[in-house]
């Protein structure tokens, strides 16, 4: 039988409430409202508990990746004098915000990035940072800089709450600064509410990826990627709560009737490291299912924290541990136990390694993983070039024989299941 | 007598082999040219006419090569990486390291003891540790491909050059000639610059011993010299480096049509 790609039911409702989300932050801003830009993991939840709307230009070069008009938004950053070696997600951005003439911004994708009030980002990659710092001088709008250091192995525990601590006065800071900038009174209770919805969706999100410990797994890195973005988008919101619910009710579905995302037989369960390449979604899913293989999980779909680290009556501990506990925030050795982990927990066949050529952050030690994870598990592993959001950094050519050849060598080995 | 061919349609040449039940019975190599569907069609009239034998007699065709999707009368394809390591293992049985040094990348192949593929890696979308940085520099300095190895053995010294890149490398090979460097020692360095990088490759895969060395780049004297140098390792080298894949999809075409009968 031939393969089959059965998008998840939830795709529908994803778009509309990804919709929605845009819609509401540009009404928002002509209505006068703050908006803040934020960096992936920026404390989301006391900007909302004080009616301030957050944007992710990071994740807006996603949703251009996908698309499919981020090479050309990469293109007008590189007209305005940035090279092509700075993050394409950067030069995404950058490219709609100040490379898109005014006039021209609404025809962008979700109308564009509306015009911050002021800037929020953390330190652990420093394009943002010096991003937000070039877009703070140009708006003339604060910037606030979160510490993120990442939780070394060799950290004693002393160490680990000494930064947890840290954390959390400078979150207290932040709050003061808001409530500067706003006048409005900060509400410790409304934040600690938050956060019991908060760790509610994101419980339901790691029962989520555990599903596709499932054999056939319910969901590929693929689509997690997309699904996850209620919570990413509506941390501390019912919306989260009530997507993350639904879409673990499918995926139980689909587990109790054995049904793939992608392939009619499951034959191999594979890894995938970093993100998708955005504009190749498509065709990878179909290069994939003509094996037979699923990418089943990736690290980054973990991007937040456990849930067990969430206590709302402690909020300002709990978003600090959330940020810090992030499994890709380990240090080397703490993510290599944890992709081993994955390596028996997920069944895996072998590793897909996806080399985004122009993220220095996520590349860093991944051949080291590589190595380590290889010669633990005995499991084969390819190297795949590729990027976010720049198509030219990225051959079909190569994408395609380099997995055709490593399909082989999985067929040769067999699954291990078998 | 039942033959299978195998057919490799690489980014600079394309080669195309026929054997027996037993042994190789010809082989054809040419460049690729533009059109893939035409070279398909005229590398393997060539290995027939060699063979005196007609596109009928042949049982099985296998397609590989970056343009194995051209060569339309083949019934199957498989990877170059396959195909290398099945032809490969036929000449030198002992070999678990194969560099293959092609017209557009570089591909580094780790054998198992049963032959099969363990690992591989290939040069990153840059022409610098491949045979298409040969060509350019060979075109630059006025040479045919086939001279620039016995040529660069007299060098006295080895140019170096601070680009990794073929485009950038041209003109830093003009800037050489200008300064007075000699020829054969403006080889030697992009000898050195093409094997540094195919060393890297290679030991980044964790290569064992034996290792042999295949495609175009095998036949320039000079490169395999530089490379086992800085690998520090003897490579071997079939008499017909360029042929090895296309041996490859021969035997495997061979196989799997053994594999049919025994099922008949
Ligand atoms: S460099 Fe990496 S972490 Fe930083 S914005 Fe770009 S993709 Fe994200």
């Amino acid at each position: 039988m031939e393969n089959q790609v059965r998008p998840l039911k939830m795709m529908g409702k994803l778009t509309d409430l990804v919709n929605k989300y845009w819609q509401d932050v540009w009404k928002s801003k002509k209505e006068g409202e703050l908006v803040a830009w934020c960096s992936g993991m920026s404390p989301f939840e006391i900007l909302r508990a004080m009616d301030i709307n957050v944007v992710y230009p990071e994740a807006y070069g996603g949703f251009c990746g996908v698309a499919g008009i981020s090479t050309g938004l990469c293109q007008r950053a590189e007209a305005l004098g940035y090279s092509q070696d700075l993050c394409s997600i950067i030069r995404n951005s950058i490219g709609a915000i100040h490379g898109t003439p005014a006039k021209e911004q609404e025809n962008l994708i979700y109308g564009g990035i509306p015009k911050p009030d002021l800037l929020f980002c953390e330190t652990y990659c420093p394009g943002v940072y010096k991003m937000w710092e070039k877009y703070s001088r140009f708006y003339n709008v604060p910037l606030w800089v979160m510490e993120r250091p990442r939780m070394h192995d060799a950290f004693s525990k002393e160490k680990g709450a000494h930064f947890v601590k840290e954390g959390i006065d400078e979150l207290k800071e932040m709050v003061l600064f808001l409530e500067r900038l706003t006048g409005r009174r900060f509400n410790i209770d409304r934040l600690s509410q938050s956060l019991v919805l908060e760790r509610e969706a994101n419980r339901l999100w790691w029962d989520s990826l555990e599903l596709c410990q499932n054999i056939p797994a319910p969901m590929s890195v693929f689509d997690a990627v997309s699904h996850i973005f209620p919570y990413y988008l509506y941390r501390g919101e019912p919306q989260a709560v009530a997507y993350n619910q639904e879409l673990k009710s499918e995926l139980l579905d689909r587990v109790a009737q054995k049904i793939s995302p992608m392939v009619t037989e499951e034959r191999y369960r594979l890894y995938w490291d970093n993100l998708p390449i955005f504009f190749k979604l498509e065709e990878h899913i179909k290069k994939f299912a003509s094996y037979g293989a699923v990418p089943v999980v990736a690290m980054n779909s973990f991007l937040y924290g456990s849930p067990e680290d969430m206590d709302p009556e402690n909020p300002l501990e709990s978003i600090v541990k959330l940020s810090l506990s992030v499994p890709g925030n380990r240090g080397l050795k703490g993510r290599i136990e944890f992709l081993g982990k994955l390596v028996e927990d997920y069944s895996l066949d072998g590793l897909v390694m996806q080399r985004t050529r122009t993220c220095l952050l996520n590349n860093m030690g991944q051949d080291d993983i590589m190595k380590a994870l290889t010669e633990k598990t005995g499991l084969p592993a390819v190297v795949i070039e590729g990027d976010l959001c720049d198509s030219r950094l990225y051959s079909d050519s190569e994408f395609n024989q380099k997995i055709d050849a490593f399909m082989e060598i999985l067929a040769q080995r067999g699954s291990r299941r078998n | 007598m039942s033959y299978t061919a195998g057919i490799d349609i690489g980014a600079a040449f394309s080669k195309s082999l026929i054997l027996n039940e037993k042994e190789i019975v010809s082989y054809h190599v040419m460049p690729s040219g533009k059109n893939y569907r035409e070279t398909a069609e005229e590398v393997m009239q060539n290995a027939l006419d060699k063979a005196e034998l007609k596109i009928k007699d042949i049982a099985s065709i296998l397609a590989t090569g970056y343009g194995a999707s051209n060569v339309f009368f083949a019934g199957q394809q498989a990877t170059e990486i396959l195909c290398q390591a099945r032809g490969i293992r036929q000449i030198f049985p002992s070999v678990r390291t194969v560099i293959d040094i092609g017209g557009q990348s570089t591909k580094v192949i780790k054998l198992d003891e049963d032959g099969l593929t363990k690992d591989f890696v290939v040069s990153e979308k840059c022409a610098a540790g491949s045979g298409r940085f040969l060509q350019v520099i060979a075109r630059v300095l006025g040479m045919p491909l086939e001279d620039i190895g016995p040529f660069s053995l007299k060098a006295e010294k080895v140019v170096k050059f601070t680009t990794k890149c073929a485009v950038f490398a041209e003109s830093e090979v003009i800037s050489r000639i200008a300064e007075g460097e000699k020829k054969e020692d403006i080889l030697a360095g992009v000898h050195a610059a093409i094997a540094t990088k195919v060393a890297s490759l290679v030991k980044k895969i964790r290569f064992e011993a034996d290792c042999a060395i295949t495609g175009g780049g095998a036949k320039d004297i000079g490169l395999v010299k530089t490379a086992e140098e800085k690998i520090a390792i003897k490579l071997l080298a079939p008499e017909e480096p360029q042929v090895t894949a296309a041996l490859g999809a021969a035997l495997i075409a061979r196989g799997k049509l053994k594999e049919k009968m025994g099922s008949c």
